[in-house]
């Protein structure tokens, strides 16, 4: 993989005054990776986000997008942020239109894309987030969770190369925030880099393959998580906690005598880690495109057995399936596979884009020494 | 209503003002009326929100003792309808200024509704664009876009800055009452310059070149609007000759004030 950002010795401070809000800021950015930046408040991570797009020019050092340092100037400018999209935490602060539909399509007009062309990449980014039945309606009538839909259905119709969203779950429900990783998931697996910010770090453990933490303006760490975990202090000086299944694989690890590592990142990994090796049960996978379901709802029902477990993973999916008898709404990938770790059968709807996500479910599992069985209904 | 052109709106909009306040019948201000009410109910679906019920609701109290000022303040060389006197005002109503009182609430409520038509069907980036189209300074259409947008954050801030108040006591008398209200519009003030910081670079972030731009871009000014606005202007002038006096306010009131 290749480096899509660099920042090399980055020192930023407001208006040049004397608090150094980056001091002497490293990272890089692999592209198509899953990025956590994780830090306390105040610790630069926005900060960060607008030196990466440009917005903010730092005193000292370089920043670089696709190995080019990037030119302050109106064309080099417009050439990064037409690849790199922002999702900022507070979705108002970036919604400048009456209506949903003018709002989203304000990225790609100011680019300067065909009018016919956006009108279907407002359409289609409104899909994406749920948000096509609102598409007409003024902002100031939205929630909070559909305002944040509407700010990264924003980011969506830029057709971004990175997508950077600056603590997305902040101020959403549990659902709404499942749905964004979802979403983010779906870019990732699409070849889009995805950066998030947060302070949820059971949220981040699960989803990043690599973490990057900020304590007042620096870059204390950049690694696995595992490895920044492993360093209690380290956590704790960062005003951040550890994420509740590293600490459960901790502890069940020191009471069996055994090493705490493979790391389990989440329930189904942890069930096959002390779960007792009991012959797995199979997951019976139903891919839906586009939410296309037909009559394979039932034909699972048959073949799995009425006993057997329901969940869902993807939008679309979670759409197509109202009204039917559902056992996990959200995250069914990881619930599916503990059923099957459990020795049970379970059925899996799937939006089809998640697909490589099961396989890689099912190695990690076979890394833990639990062979779930995968079975397709076509 | 939403897709005809900003600026042919405001053209008929604006005919219909003038020749309503130039003409004496009262008819013609009737009409006017009656085509700024229509427009509205149709700009709104015919669904007239309670907000702007209640915005009317209020321009007609206004207006009522507005009109009711000028209608008590007859010539006092005419014989009065009614006269007398209150507190220090001398009452001296006559029948012109009865009639004129009339005529001015009818133009008053006439400009109102047609003002709410116009303003009810024209979202703003639209008038801003309507107005780069004649050459308005481009810094002053975006200024009156991020304004109107800004606007409504910073109410909301308000009101949330309010209820939080409420909370905490802070209506518990008068003078505290007034003094919360003052720190929330400090509140707002001092958060609106953060905002402003704020939205600089949430719209560098999402690649703002200078200008909003419009995704259904409205009807263009066109040579029927101004044929229908001057044809209407005459058309009403012709109504405001052979209609004058058609209508006598004094008659239509003398049964039940007994005049």
């Amino acid at each position: 993989m290749s480096r899509i950002f660099e920042m090399r010795d980055v020192t930023f401070a407001h208006h040049g005054g004397p608090v150094k809000v980056m001091d002497n800021f490293s990272i890089a950015v692999e592209e198509g990776s899953r990025t956590a930046i994780l830090g306390a408040n105040g610790a630069g991570k926005t900060t960060m986000f607008y030196t990466l797009t440009g917005v903010y020019r730092p005193q000292e050092g370089e920043v670089l997008f696709r190995g080019e340092p990037i030119e302050y100037t109106k064309e080099g400018l417009t050439k990064v942020r037409s690849e790199v999209a922002v999702v900022l935490q507070n979705p108002d602060e970036q919604m400048f239109c009456s209506l949903v539909e003018e709002d989203v399509a304000f990225g790609p007009l100011n680019l300067g894309v065909d009018r016919d062309e956006v009108e279907q990449r407002v359409d289609k980014a409104l899909r994406d987030v749920r948000m096509s039945d609102f598409k007409k309606r003024p902002l100031q009538q939205l929630s909070g969770g559909q305002r944040k839909r509407v700010a990264i259905a924003g980011a969506l119709a830029v057709h971004p190369e990175v997508m950077i969203m600056d603590e997305p779950t902040a101020g959403l429900d549990p659902q709404a925030s499942m749905e964004v990783i979802e979403l983010a998931e779906k870019l990732h697996l699409q070849g889009i880099t995805v950066l998030i910010s947060t302070h949820d770090v059971d949220l981040a453990y699960g989803w990043a393959d690599a973490v990057n933490v900020l304590r007042k303006g620096k870059m204390v760490f950049s690694g696995t998580s595992e490895e920044f975990y492993s360093d209690a202090e380290n956590v704790h000086l960062c005003g951040l906690l550890s994420p509740a299944t590293f600490n459960m694989n901790r502890e069940v690890s020191d009471i069996n005598g055994i090493s705490p590592s493979p790391y389990p990142r989440n329930v189904s990994s942890f069930l096959a880690k002390f779960g007792g090796g009991q012959k797995a049960g199979r997951v019976f996978c139903v891919s839906c495109n586009e939410g296309d379901i037909g009559d394979r709802y039932e034909q699972a029902v048959r073949e799995a057995g009425e006993d057997a477990k329901i969940g869902i993973y993807g939008t679309d999916t979670r759409y197509a399936l109202t009204g039917k008898r559902v056992d996990y709404y959200f995250d069914g990938i990881d619930s599916c596979f503990s059923e099957a770790v459990l020795g049970r059968d379970s059925i899996l709807f799937y939006d089809s884009v998640y697909e490589p996500l099961l396989k890689e479910q099912a190695d990690t599992l076979k890394g833990f020494g639990s062979d779930v069985g995968r079975e397709v209904i076509q | 209503m939403l897709n005809w052109s900003p600026l042919g709106k405001l053209f008929f909009v604006l005919v219909l003002l003038i020749i309503g306040l130039l003409c004496d019948s009262i008819v013609v201000p009737l009409i006017t009326f009656t085509i700024g009410l229509a427009l509205m109910a149709y700009s709104t679906n015919f669904r007239v929100p309670l907000i702007l019920a209640l915005a009317i609701a209020e321009a007609i109290v206004i207006m009522v003792l507005g009109s009711g000022m000028i209608s008590i303040m007859g010539d006092p060389n005419v014989p009065a309808l009614f006269e007398g006197k209150f507190l220090w005002i001398t009452i001296h109503m006559t029948d012109a200024s009865f009639q004129k009182a009339w005529v001015i609430f009818f133009r008053a409520i006439a400009g109102v509704t047609l003002m709410l038509s116009f303003a009810t069907s024209t979202p703003i980036p639209h008038l801003a664009h309507a107005l780069r189209s004649i050459k308005c300074p481009v810094e002053i259409c975006e200024l009156i876009v991020l304004i109107y947008r800004y606007s409504f954050l910073l109410l909301e801030r308000f009101l949330v800055m309010i209820d939080a108040a409420q909370c905490r006591l802070g209506y518990n008398g008068t003078v505290n009452a007034i003094r919360t209200y003052g720190g929330a519009m400090a509140g707002t003030f001092i958060f609106s310059m953060e905002l402003a910081e704020k939205s600089e670079a949430s719209l560098a972030c999402r690649n703002y070149q200078g200008y909003f731009p419009i995704f259904h871009t409205p009807s263009p000014f066109s040579w029927k609007w101004l044929a229908a606005g001057l044809g209407l202007c005459i058309v009403l002038y012709l109504i405001n000759i052979y209609t004058m006096g058609w209508i006598d306010m004094v008659s239509v009131f003398a049964p039940l004030l007994g005049w």
